[in-house]
């Protein structure tokens, strides 16, 4: 299956790209999702950007879909589903 | 004692007299500093309902405990009075150099009663301290008026925190502008300076209060750096500022557009990075901070560097307004910070009057000009009438609630709680947010109650704030008001709220400066503390329970975006948030068992006269 990550602000910049389409295999989980983009940008990716504890993005990087955040490494991709990446940063 | 000179400055305006004002260690422990110090000073000095620009009416600048000492983002002072804004307790804070520089000319701050009869400034330092004519200055904006007493005193390393136009003005939402673009921007403490004829406050020296254990202080002030510095947030608030929300905040319905009607807005124009692509930029810190999270904008126009604007500020001019000019925005700020004026309350407003316009309450005989939903130069000209007072600009100047009531609206319209102008966090996002909204000390407040950072996934392991569903109101009472203690303390100690410590941490750093063996649950209580005592005050001033609200327009369901639907069950939340503050259902009031237990006999007697 198809799945689209689109990255903002920090992870844009780090990465290099807005978005990138990647094809997982069905039923893949997000952190599979993390780990393919891991291997894929391990070049550029800075080393604060990676938790190797949790196997995923450092916890300050969230991840978003279909409006809501997805806090559960595990959970289940769909078919054509955007998953956008920023960095967990809010102020005034 | 350590941490503190021990001293404040009283100045009465009026006479002119200055004296020494000792601080009791009871007092320091209790309220710890800053705002929390400054609602008990205020407290001891009002006892009936005032005029918050009448000359008895108290400014407090205070510094905290931490202030001066090694540990890092601790360069922070609160300006604290009555707000010419809401009538209620008001108080606003700000980084930069000048709250180092006002510990270090020998007190802990400043207390303002009086009026002068011609314009003066306080110049302080080294332990004297003295008034001086400001008549030239009445007139220049906070820019000039920094640079011109940073000349006049002569002393290299003076800091200045003053008004512009707007305090002079007495417009209810001024600010008061230090190191630059640094404001102390919410609830008009520019218009209370103005009042007093106090044009400004120019401090210099490096005096510095004992500390219990410098070496511990040091120890932990290097680990925080090193932590600071390595975390993940202050990487991006130092490459992008606090404007990196921005394409999150749509994404998640929290960044409002069109007067909190709509929440969806073509994003990336009013970026961060499209702020680093169209400008030159430059970083800054306040003294002693490790992330650099101030941006300067190189050459915005020939010859002129302008302060970067903040989130808050961007999308207030910005979405809010429907202008994706990014120019425009920027402009706005510098206007802003150049005049002296709150952008959240006159962002605010200008979209109000845009809303006002597509409903056919304003035209263009009334407001003097045609306003379509993102006109950059609508913004900026209305902008001017406010600060000039001119045609329309004069009802902006005074607020969304003062412009619903002259224009015969319903007051649900206004995008204020307690008369303070909403900021731009959406409560249909983030319900525990609505619940600190309604309730917040100084009326609609993002900076202390950012319930937004705990859905997102931060969490206070000590006081077991753990994140939630976002936009379910189920349980946030009790969450939401103990993170609001929480960061009512930051503006007590003064901490910045970026510094990414834990309430063990901040115990642990106490006690290196004050030796005070304190533990989390004793350092929430004095937030309690503090949020309690600023409730009297404004209990006393006249606020009522049926203020503690949104207003309908930030709590009608949209349309579209990710809130599509859903608002907060504010009542749900109200009620879980009374019990665990221990406030009475039907008054609002605290009651007198939870003011006896935080101590605050005093107040008994204020608000149960009876009693």
């Amino acid at each position: 299956m198809k799945v689209k990550a689109v990255f903002h602000g920090i992870p844009w910049d780090w990465l290099g790209t807005e978005e990138v389409c990647l094809e997982l295999p069905e039923g893949a989980s997000l952190r599979s999702l993390m780990s393919r983009l891991r291997s894929k940008f391990s070049h550029r990716m800075p080393e604060q950007l990676w938790d190797p504890g949790r196997e995923a993005f450092a916890r300050q990087v969230m991840a978003v879909s279909r409006n809501q955040p997805l806090r559960d490494l595990e959970t289940t991709l769909q078919e054509g589903q955007e998953i956008h990446f920023f960095l967990l940063l809010a102020g005034g | 004692m350590h941490g503190y000179h021990g001293r404040l400055l009283e100045v009465d305006l009026s006479t002119g007299r200055l004296r020494d004002l000792l601080l009791k260690e009871e007092l320091c422990r209790n309220f710890i500093g800053g705002a929390g110090l400054g609602s008990a000073l205020l407290n001891e000095r009002i006892s009936r309902k005032l005029d918050p620009l009448a000359p008895e009416s108290p400014l407090i600048m205070a510094t905290g405990p931490l202030t001066g000492s090694p540990l890092p983002m601790v360069s922070r002072y609160a300006l604290c009075g009555l707000s010419p804004l809401t009538g209620l307790w008001g108080e606003a804070t700000s980084g930069g150099v000048f709250p180092f520089r006002l510990k270090g000319s020998g007190w802990d701050g400043v207390i303002f009663t009086g009026k002068a009869s011609t314009p003066v400034y306080l110049a302080m330092g080294n332990g004297k301290a003295e008034l001086r004519d400001a008549t030239h200055l009445w007139g220049k904006d906070t820019y000039q008026t920094q640079e011109m007493i940073s000349l006049e005193l002569a002393q290299k390393e003076v800091s200045v925190a003053c008004i512009g136009q707007a305090g002079e003005r007495l417009i209810p939402y001024a600010s008061v502008m230090n190191d630059k673009g640094r404001a102390a921007g919410r609830c008009g403490m520019g218009a209370l300076m103005g009042s007093k004829n106090l044009k400004a406050v120019a401090a210099w020296g490096d005096s510095k209060p004992p500390m219990a254990d410098p070496r511990k202080a040091a120890e932990l002030a290097a680990q925080a750096v090193q932590q600071i510095r390595g975390h993940l947030v202050s990487v991006a608030f130092r490459e992008y500022g606090t404007l990196m929300y921005m394409d999150m905040g749509m994404v998640l319905g929290d960044t409002p557009a069109r007067y909190f009607t709509e929440s969806v807005f073509p994003v990336s124009q009013v970026t961060g990075q499209a702020l680093r692509q169209k400008y030159r930029v430059q970083n800054y810190a306040c003294r002693g901070c490790p992330i650099g999270c101030g941006r300067e904008l190189k050459d915005f126009r020939p010859g002129l560097d302008v302060d970067g604007p903040e989130y808050e500020t961007v999308a207030a001019f910005g979405p809010l307004c429907m202008n994706m000019d990014l120019e425009s925005i920027v402009e706005a700020n510098h206007i802003c910070n150049s005049h002296g004026l709150d952008t959240i309350s006159a962002g605010v407003s200008i979209a109000y009057a845009f809303y006002l316009f597509e409903k056919g309450v304003l035209d263009r005989e009334k407001a003097g000009l045609d306003l379509s939903w993102g006109d950059p130069k609508g913004v900026l000209k209305l902008l001017r009438m406010i600060l000039e007072g001119e045609g329309i600009g004069e009802l902006l100047s005074r607020g969304t609630l003062a412009m619903a009531r002259e224009l015969g609206r319903p007051e649900g319209e206004a995008a204020q709680v307690k008369g303070l102008e909403m900021p731009m966090h959406e409560g249909r996002a983030f319900h525990g947010l609505a619940v600190s909204y309604a309730t917040g000390p100084r009326g609609a407040c993002h900076l202390k109650g950012d319930y937004y950072n705990v859905d997102l996934g931060s969490m206070v392991l000590e006081y077991m704030i753990l994140p939630g569903e976002r936009m379910s109101s189920a349980a946030k009472g009790e969450p939401a008001a103990k993170y609001q203690s929480l960061k009512d303390l930051f503006d007590s100690l003064t901490l910045c709220k970026f510094a990414p410590l834990s309430p063990t941490q901040i115990c642990e750093m106490l006690q290196a400066v004050t030796g005070w063996q304190i533990t989390p649950q004793e350092l929430l209580k004095a937030g309690e503390r503090s949020i309690n005592m600023k409730r009297a005050l404004s209990i006393l001033q006249g606020l009522k329970k049926e203020q503690d609200t949104l207003p309908e327009i930030c709590m009608r369901p949209l349309e579209q975006g990710a809130t599509a639907g859903t608002t907060p069950d504010l009542e749900l939340m109200l009620r879980d948030y009374y019990a665990c503050r221990g406030w009475d259902w039907e008054t609002g009031r605290p009651t007198r068992e939870k003011l006896v237990e935080l101590g605050l006999n005093e107040v008994v007697q204020k608000l149960y006269p009876e009693a």
